[in-house]
């Protein structure tokens, strides 16, 4: 009887693991599986992936990329996990295939962690690991918030490859070294990361845990002596060791070829992009959150027990080291460690959240060692025998509990803090590209977060942005720390410098329209010279710019037909082929018990340690998700004048108006209706309907327990650059919550009772004939006639402008590029093109004052300017022609070189003057331009009411130059066209130099501008 | 047997490499300018299941074919509304054969053609010029030039265009031959201002504008009111419709200021609001 007892425990012991590995795999399968394609767009990095599934699937053998950055080569990136997504989706459309991959991945992965565990424990402790696997944070992350999938391939096989080396190294049996070489081979296919540092941070170690494990004498060696004796033996073994290494070599060089020849031809050479995974937890405590706290929980809750049983033993010592070091680094720079030892450079390349990811993979044994202790070894039996088995109950299942309500908000993440911009419909924007050859522009998106590589995955138009910043190599993007112009609002001033440069420097780039998803920018598209054409089905605005270039062939980046091959057969030959190895070795080459580990699966840990690691998790947890819950539904937002006024502006700031409202002292008199109707009246604008809250400081004033004044200084981001304000709010404390006492509040009474306004509007005739030609002849619109009233080059000290006067002689509205073009002495030919001081559309007659900034003194100096032409290329415009109000002003001199504007906008337009603006011409008594300025005003002003404001104005004309010995030729639509003559303004000499036009933003009527 | 069964893939290669000559089939037909639809050309063959195509400049057509007694006869038939004319190679091909003969072709029935008028340029302002190139061809349904009547194949001509702003056309019936006159630059601004005693306002009314030859300036054209009182100036925007431009001030703001009209280059005299 006991024989048969004993068999079958022998049987359970040997199946347990395998067991809970398919539990594992089927949890996996059905948790993951479904769960995956619903986060996938909210991911940062599976659209990234999919787009370039996508090339593959479209162009196999042709690695350049023409859809992003004018042009690239996806040889940049290792092309295993693409490509077998490309043969996917020949089968399945692209989301489904990347969800068909990754799920498969993560079954590998979890095979790979259990094989790999059973290098240090037991089976049933692998088992217990590879259930970790599924509902580990950094793995839950990377899948669903990061959607890495070459991260998870990489590592999937890393692991898998393990056990092979661990075998080849103690058994010296050459199917080992082979099938670790050809498993490794698939991980440097897939992620060239994983597999650099996976040479030092998981091959090191466990070659030198299998070294130990081959010389059993080496454990009971003192410390010291023991090291000495390791590179005695690893020398004695340096023709194994010499042999793996050269092949693996040889393996990640020649297999993935093309991308060392790329890095090495055409090195990256940007300016580093801010990361979050480098900053100070402590004090960017979000980032910490995301990058560390969130990815690590498990691993901090259980460090004790972690730290304790990976420095048990002298077979772990190097993944200790592999350990710490990575704990460490995914750190980032919380401790100048990493930085130091890393070096400047290559801790501004590396995100270091992957360290992390790489830490919590080690743990990964020694937490289900603990885990499997805990449920059913030693730990639980001390916590029975020092308490009772209710208390273990009660314990394990709180902990579970806690750790299950954490997973469940990692998996809800993106709703608690929105990671992406809601999902957007791209059909409307394909059916827009794919009309009236839209596709010979590129275009670009703003806001659309990595949405924007979803949209170009399904179009074969191209976009000057792209998502895949190692690959860029505009000058203009990578002088500058941004990593995506569609998110340029996220990078501060050098983002928004950077978007201004591609919106008025388009003509360069073919960039011809835009696809806006956030109006924060409407603002800079529209004094760019962006006109609003059409708004998509999707609520996504069209914007255009008139007389732009089709796209120019572009000259791919050469590289030889052979490497285009071998990109396209060895990597996806490795997966092949070890496949095909693994289906030879498991049926003729495996051994039944191939392992020889001698692991410790009877692991007892010190109380210290077992009172730690059983109680910190439980803690932890339900302390993260008590905070979480706190900070949605329990915070005291008015308990402070201060905190009053911060929430107050939050949601301000968040267009939150009714939340907003409850700040007011409740009051039968002041309800949301009447404070929605006061805020419509004074609202709209630059402020706020087009910023962003910045930085905000709230001064209290007076001693007053239950009422004080608080004035508060806020700095709000917009696309035209910073706003500050300073309010000055009145508080009052009713029942120990803080209020705001609202203003007294006075608004323009209109005298009229409906404004009426006659437009005249132009529609521009289709009359293209339906064939499969593009365009006939008889369908052309002749170009509108404009002229050149002045053009003069200034210099004023460094800098230096062309300003001047051009005239629209037509009898239709026109849209006007300007370019200069400046011809140097070296045969160089650089071109300029206006920025926000220009009215790019005007009516029939009117005319615009310009400036174009040029390079500086210095530069065009030492380059020698041979002569400067202008160009003005016109087409007929549909909007953007009205201007504005009726303005009055009166400029006033406050000295010399100071003038003081006041102006005074009344609105007699049906619409909003949403962001009122001047254009302002300094003029000498004979006429000629000094220069032009746009000045706007953040303030909205009513249909029918009145908006004052004043503007400083320093003159240049004194200390400036007029420069007159270059020769600047004029052309209009081509043709050399002679400038008028300058003639003196008498209403600008009148107003000490200066004449002003309308230069206003209508948001709300797009078919008017 | 094993050696045997080798053989069979052997002998399949040896069979599927093998392939019947086929000769070029010989056109009976003497004349290489054929009428089509009415000339039929004939081939002797000694090959059967030949396949026709007919290659024109433009459009290949598929023709259809009779074969009897070692002879193919290949019937010419036209595409809808006859065919381009000029040379065309006619194909035949069997399996994976193909031969190429030659040929004129000719539509044997000569269609009336269609009269095009070009006109460049398309849009005519009188600030500049009325001058008109006008060029003129007869097209047929299948695009074929034909002659016009004792000029050659096409007419040139240049044209001055009465000023009289209006939307014409070369051909009465075609909205794609239309050519424009457009109205030029008014020739000065003739503005007046009055006293409105039932609102209290001053009426500014600009206009009548018209350009050199009477016509009334275009709608929509910038007109740009300057009021001045001190050192206060209002500028008001406005578009013109048919020839006018009017705006009424409240006089309680506007009473003593100077205003003054201007288009383009083109000022207006300065008159002063008073009641």
């Amino acid at each position: 009887m006991d024989s048969v007892d004993n068999l079958q425990y022998d049987i359970w012991k040997n199946l347990q693991g395998k067991r809970l590995l398919l539990v594992a795999m089927s949890i996996a399968l059905l948790l993951h599986g479904v769960i995956l394609y619903f986060t996938l767009p909210q991911t940062y990095d599976a659209f990234v992936h999919i787009f370039f599934a996508d090339h593959y699937a479209r162009f196999w053998f042709e690695p350049w990329e023409y859809r992003w950055y004018t042009g690239f080569l996806t040889i940049s990136y290792p092309p295993l996990v693409h490509q077998m997504i490309a043969l996917i989706s020949k089968l399945f459309p692209l989301k489904v295939a990347f969800c068909l991959y990754t799920i498969t991945i993560y079954e590998i992965l979890i095979v790979g962690v259990y094989r790999f565990s059973k290098l240090f424990f037991g089976k049933t402790t692998a088992g217990v690991a590879a259930i970790l696997t599924v509902v580990l944070s950094s793995m839950i992350e990377t899948l669903h918030v990061y959607g890495q999938a070459p991260t998870l391939t990489g590592m999937a096989f890393l692991l898998n490859s393990l056990p092979f080396l661990y075998q080849y190294f103690v058994k010296k049996k050459p199917i080992y070294l082979v099938m670790a070489l050809v498993v490794l081979a698939v991980a440097v296919s897939s992620h060239h990361v994983t597999a650099i540092f996976g040479m030092v941070f998981f091959i090191a170690p466990t070659i030198l845990m299998a070294l130990v494990d081959a010389n059993p004498a080496l454990t009971g060696l003192h410390p010291v002596r023991f090291v000495q004796q390791m590179v005695l033996v690893a020398l004695s073994s340096y023709k194994q060791i010499l042999l793996f290494g050269v092949l693996m070599i040889s393996l990640a060089l020649g297999l993935i070829f093309p991308y060392w020849y790329w890095s090495k031809t055409d090195p990256i050479t940007q300016v580093s992009i801010p990361h979050g995974s480098r900053d100070n937890f402590l004090e960017v405590t979000s980032s910490g959150l995301i990058f560390y706290v969130i990815p690590l929980a498990l691993i901090i809750a259980l460090l004790p027990a972690i730290a304790y049983s990976i420095t048990r033993q002298k077979r772990y010592l190097g993944w200790a080291v592999s350990f710490f070091i990575c704990l460490l680094f995914g750190s980032g720079g919380t401790t100048p460690i990493p930085k130091l030892m890393l070096g400047e450079n290559a801790f501004n390349i590396l995100t270091l959240d992957r360290f992390g990811f790489w830490a919590s993979v080690i743990a990964i044994p020694f937490m289900a060692q603990f885990i499997h202790s805990f449920v059913a070894g030693s730990v639980k039996d001390f916590w029975i025998a020092k308490y009772d088995s209710a208390t273990h109950f009660v314990l394990s299942g709180l902990s579970g509990l806690s750790y299950i309500l954490f997973v469940v908000y990692i998996f809800h993440l993106a709703s608690f803090r929105p990671l992406q911009p809601k999902e957007i419909e791209i059909e409307p924007m394909l059916n827009f590209l794919n009309r009236d050859e839209h596709m010979r522009w590129r275009f670009l998106t703003l806001g659309f977060g990595d949405q924007m590589a979803w949209l170009s995955t399904n179009t074969l138009a191209a976009t000057v942005d792209g998502n895949y910043h190692s690959a860029r190599r505009l000058p203009e993007l990578t002088t500058r720390p941004v990593e995506r112009l569609e998110n340029a609002k996220y990078s501060g001033e050098e983002g928004l410098a950077s978007l201004n440069d591609f919106l008025t420097y388009s003509e360069k780039y073919s960039l011809k329209y835009v696809f806006s998803n956030d109006r924060f920018y409407d603002p800079l598209l529209y004094f760019n010279g962006w006109n609003r054409t059409i708004r998509l089905e999707n609520g996504i605005m069209v914007w255009e710019k008139g007389n732009i270039s089709t796209i120019k062939p572009l000259r791919p980046t050469e590289l030889s037909p052979l490497l285009k091959k071998v990109w396209g057969i060895l990597p996806v030959s490795s997966l092949v082929v070890a496949v095909l190895l693994s289906s030879v070795y498991l049926l003729r080459f495996k051994e039944e018990e191939y392992h020889v580990i001698r692991n410790g699966s009877g692991e007892r840990y010190p109380k210290v340690i077992l009172y730690s690691a059983s109680l910190l998790p439980i803690l932890f947890f339900t302390f993260f998700i008590g905070k979480q819950v706190y900070e949605l539904l329990l915070v005291k937002e008015q308990d402070t004048p201060e905190n009053t006024v911060l929430n107050y502006y939050n949601h301000l700031d968040f267009q939150r108006f009714e939340k907003a409202f409850g700040f007011f002292v409740p009051s039968p008199a002041y309800t949301l209706d009447r404070y929605l109707l006061e805020k419509s009246m004074t609202d709209g604008g630059l402020w706020p309907s087009y910023s962003k809250l910045d930085s905000i400081a709230v001064h209290p004033n007076g001693n007053n327990a239950d009422a004080v004044k608080a004035e508060v200084f806020t700095r709000w981001r917009t696309s035209l650059g910073y706003l500050e304000k300073t309010d000055t709010l009145s508080l009052q404390k009713v029942e120990k919550k803080w209020y705001i006492v609202p203003a007294e509040f006075e608004p323009e009474i209109p005298e009229e009772q409906v404004i009426s306004h006659a437009y005249t509007l132009f529609r521009k005739m289709g009359k293209r004939k339906i064939s499969s030609f593009p365009t006939v002849k008889d369908d052309r619109i002749k170009k509108p006639f404009a002229a050149f009233k002045q053009v003069n080059f200034i210099r004023s000290g460094q800098e230096n402008f062309l300003t001047g006067e051009i005239l629209n002689a037509d009898d239709i509205p026109v849209n006007i590029a300007l370019r200069v073009s400046i011809y140097y002495h070296n045969n160089e030919v650089r071109n300029y093109y206006p920025g926000s001081a220009f009215l790019y559309n005007n009516s029939p007659k009117g005319s615009t004052f310009f400036q174009i900034a040029l390079d500086n003194t210095s530069l065009m100096d030492s380059l020698q300017v041979d002569s400067m032409a202008i160009y003005a290329d016109t087409d007929i415009s549909e909007r953007g022609y009205l201007h504005g109000g009726a303005l009055n002003y009166t400029v006033a001199a406050v000295s010399t070189k100071q003038l003081k504007i006041r102006a005074e906008y009344y609105n007699d337009l049906t619409t909003d003057l949403t962001i009122p603006g001047l254009l302002l011409a300094e003029k000498d008594s004979a006429g000629v331009i000094w220069q032009a300025r746009l000045y706007t005003h953040p303030q909205a002003i009513r249909s029918g009411l009145h908006g004052s404001f004043e503007v400083g104005f320093k003159k240049i004309n004194g200390r400036a130059q007029h420069i007159t010995k270059y020769p600047v030729g004029a052309y209009i639509n081509g043709q050399r066209r002679r400038v008028l003559p300058t003639i003196p303004d008498p209403l600008a000499n009148r107003n000490h130099g200066l004449q002003i036009l309308p230069h206003c933003f209508m948001a709300q009527e797009i078919y008017l501008q | 047997m094993k050696t045997h069964l080798l053989y069979v893939p052997l002998l399949l290669m040896t069979w599927a490499c093998s392939q019947v000559p086929i000769e070029k089939p010989v056109l009976v037909s003497k004349s290489e300018i054929v009428s089509i639809p009415a000339d039929t050309l004939s081939f002797n063959t000694s090959h059967s299941e030949w396949e026709a195509m007919l290659y024109t400049h433009i459009q290949p057509l598929k023709m259809r074919t009779h074969q009897a007694n070692g002879r193919l006869m290949v019937f010419l038939l036209p595409g809808q509304g006859g065919i381009l004319e000029g040379p065309a190679r006619l194909e035949l091909a069997t399996g994976n054969r193909h031969f190429y003969y030659p040929v004129t072709v000719r539509n044997s029935v000569v269609k009336t053609g269609s009269m095009k008028d070009y006109r460049s340029p398309k849009t005519v302002n009188p600030d500049s010029a009325l001058a008109q190139q006008r060029i003129v061809h007869i097209i047929d349904p299948a695009r074929n030039l034909l002659e016009l009547p004792g000029k050659g194949y096409f007419l040139e001509q240049e044209l001055t265009l009465d000023p009289t702003v209006a939307v014409y056309r070369a051909n009465a019936d075609k909205p794609l031959t239309a050519y424009y006159v457009e109205p030029g630059s008014c020739v000065n601004v003739p503005v007046q201002a009055g006293y409105k005693k039932g609102n209290n306002s001053f009426e500014v009314v600009v206009g009548p504008l018209i350009d050199r030859h009477g016509n009334t300036v275009a709608d929509g054209t910038l007109v740009t009111l300057t009021l001045r009182s001190g050192g206060k100036v209002w500028h008001l925007e406005e578009n013109l419709q048919n020839g006018l431009v009017s705006r009424t001030l409240p006089a309680q703001k506007f009473i003593g200021f100077d205003v003054q009209a201007n288009v383009q280059d083109r000022f207006s005299k300065t008159l002063k609001l008073s009641i």
